[in-house]
Order: structure tokens, then sequence, then C-alpha cells
């Protein structure tokens, strides 16, 4: 694989993305590629000499990609990265993923236990605090688009319709 | 449920700004933000260049410079880099002037950038700013700003990740936020069509 970063962090970075397409475990793509190695050839020699799935031998395995991972998480450069693999180090996902069609959202991926399933509808919410709206009220239902003229490639003109949002109140989770 | 949209929706000034390359969906993601999160405040966009303003909604105008964007609207400028390129504050005071008093104006500047080593640092200094990755290939990559560049190698792996477990939703459609660690899969706004991905096909440069 080419390279095309200067700089051994990205590296590592891109290296995880790559390894999003082989069947490496996420704790292996973060983890020091040194450290990696060495795992990889003990997990060999047990293997070689029978022991791979003893027991004992994949709880020091473990105990192993934990300590290297936690290595990781002390040379962090980055404050919001430390949070990133002390994520990892608690099995809950570090990144969100949500599916949004305009009405509702939807989270994908993660971790069964952690995931609210129903898709949450929109409605009257909250503004965040510390924070206004300009000219803006916070009631104020969708409102379809109108344009001037000619719309999606047509001469007709659009009628100005109105959407009311669902009445449903947003439950915070 | 989701931390970027509730903090969106309630935004009254600052910097959103999508990078990413070429056709990844800059442009739809950002007007797609915008009919999500702020519906109805006017938007108006900047650009010295001409363009068709009548194939967006009736409330989207068309600015030439800083000094016309109105109180409480939302400017929108389609590559940053062609109107504000990196290192203009330095030779031209009005980006610095201009954004020390959007807050004041409850102004949001809403972007698309390649590439953030061509979009002035101004804007990401002592601004309330919102960052939106899309996927960026790895020859862009070398250029990228170093202070981005781990952000947008975590955005390009949960893009593709993000691909690979949702596959109802359109591939261009996923973005990363690294303030809050949320990838989001957008739609486009109802009235989005080829034509406003393409603005300046028929543009003559100045």
């Amino acid at each position: 694989m080419l390279n095309f970063t200067s700089d051994e962090e990205t590296d590592r970075l891109l290296s995880a993305r790559a390894a999003s397409s082989v069947p490496l475990p996420p704790e292996i793509s973060f983890c020091n590629p040194r450290d990696a190695r060495i795992l990889f050839r003990r997990r060999a020699y047990y293997g070689m000499l029978g022991v791979a799935d003893h027991p004992l031998v994949r709880f020091l395995e473990g105990f192993e990609i934990d300590r290297s991972m936690a290595s990781e998480v002390s040379k962090a450069r980055y404050l919001d990265r430390l949070s990133h693999y002390s994520a990892w180090l608690g099995r809950s996902e570090p990144v969100e993923t949500i599916a949004v069609d305009g009405k509702t959202e939807r989270r994908v991926g993660g971790l069964p236990s952690s995931i609210h399933t129903t898709p949450v509808p929109y409605g009257r919410r909250q503004a965040a605090s510390n924070t206004g709206r300009a000219g803006v009220g916070a009631d104020a239902p969708a409102r379809r688009p109108s344009f001037r003229g000619r719309a999606n490639g047509t001469d007709a003109a659009v009628e100005d319709t109105e959407e009311g949002v669902s009445e449903t109140l947003f439950e915070d989770l | 449920m989701s931390k970027t949209l509730e903090y969106l929706r309630g935004m009254e000034h600052g910097i959103i700004a999508v990078s990413g390359s070429g056709k990844t969906g800059k442009s739809g993601t950002l007007h797609g933000l915008l009919a999500l999160c702020q519906p109805d405040r006017p938007v108006c966009m900047m650009d010295p260049m001409d363009f068709d303003i009548s194939i967006f909604p009736d409330h989207y105008s068309k600015v030439t410079k800083a000094s016309e964007v109105p109180v409480g609207s939302i400017c929108v400028i389609e590559d940053v880099s062609r109107v504000f390129n990196a290192r203009s504050s330095s030779k031209d005071p009005t980006l610095s002037k201009w954004l020390g008093i959007i807050s004041h104006r409850s102004n949001i500047v809403a972007f698309t950038v390649q590439n953030f080593s061509e979009c002035d640092i101004s804007f990401m200094r002592s601004q309330d700013v919102v960052v939106a990755h899309k996927t960026m290939h790895g020859a862009d990559m070398k250029y990228e700003r170093q202070e981005h560049r781990v952000d947008q190698a975590f955005a390009n792996f949960y893009i593709d990740k993000a691909q690979h477990i949702d596959d109802s939703m359109d591939p261009r459609s996923w973005t990363f936020f690294p303030r809050f660690n949320e990838t989001i899969g957008l739609p486009l706004p109802d009235w989005w069509d080829d034509r406003h991905s393409k603005i300046f096909r028929e543009a003559k440069l100045c």
C-alpha cells in the first residue's frame, strides 16, 4: 500500500480505514504496529504448540490487547483521541452513527445494549442552552420552500404549501 | 438523539465548514443541513460569479460581498477558497472585520472547501465552528492542514464503515462531525437536483 501521509499517527489511522475491509479486529487496527507484531507472533507460537484455544492463553492474550491499547491511550496526542480510545476500553462505540431521513433519526450499528432502536420522530425541540434563535420562532412548523417561477426544470410555479411537524414531543433518552 | 443536529438547530451565529474531495456530496450535505436544522432562516449565497439563483427556494438570495449579508441570515459560500483564499486576511482586512461582527449580526457562515489548506485560517479561529468531514482521497490528505488531518482520517474510516453497515442510505450522504463524535447520514433537501450541484456550469470566470 502506498503511503500518502507524512506522520506516523495519521498513517496508523489510515491503516485503520484500510483494515475495515479486512477481518482485523479494531483493537489490532489501532494498536501500535510493534505491539500487534508481537501479539501475532505469540499467537502463532501458541498455535504451533496446539494450545491457542486454551482459556488461559486466550485470557492472557486479551490482557495483552488491553495493555497495548492502554499504552496507546497514554500516548494519544489529542484529548478527543484520548476519549476515543477510552471509549474502546469501555467497550462502547466511540462514534455514534445516525441515519436521518428528514422525519426521524435512527441509530445504526453499535452495541445492542446501547442502542435506542425506536425511530425518534421530529417534533418541537428545546433549543440548546446559551444559544438564541435570531428572528426565528422555536415552535415554527417546517415549511416546504416555494420557488420563483420555474421549479425542478418545469415552467409551472409550485404552490407554497405548508407541512406541519409531528406533534409528538421529543423525549430525551 | 443526534447531538450535532440538536446543536445546529440552536445555533445563532458561527461557522459551519464542510470539507472533502470533489463530488463527495459537500454542497448537498450543507444545504441539507440548513434545510433540516435552520429551515426558517433566510439564506444568502455569496459569490462574485454569476449563477441562476432562481433554482433555489424563495428564501435564498444572492450577494457578492460580506457587507451585503443581512442580519440574522445564513451566508453560504460554495468553495470558500474562490471567495476568501488562504492568507487573504493578511492582504485584505475585510474578512477579519466581517468575522469579528457575525456574532453581533447573528449570522452563520456556512461554506464548503476541498481542503482546509486552501481556506483562510481566520474562519477557524475565535468562532463557534462546527466542522463536517466528507470523504477525502489519500492524495488530497497529503496537503491537508495538520490540525484537521487526524479528524479527516477518522472521517474516512467511519464513513467507510457506515456505508457498509447501512446500504439503504446514499453513500455520499454520510458525514463525520469530529466535535460531537457522530457519523450522520443526511438526506438531500426535497428541492435538490443535479442543477444545484453544478451552479457554475455556464458561468464565466471573473
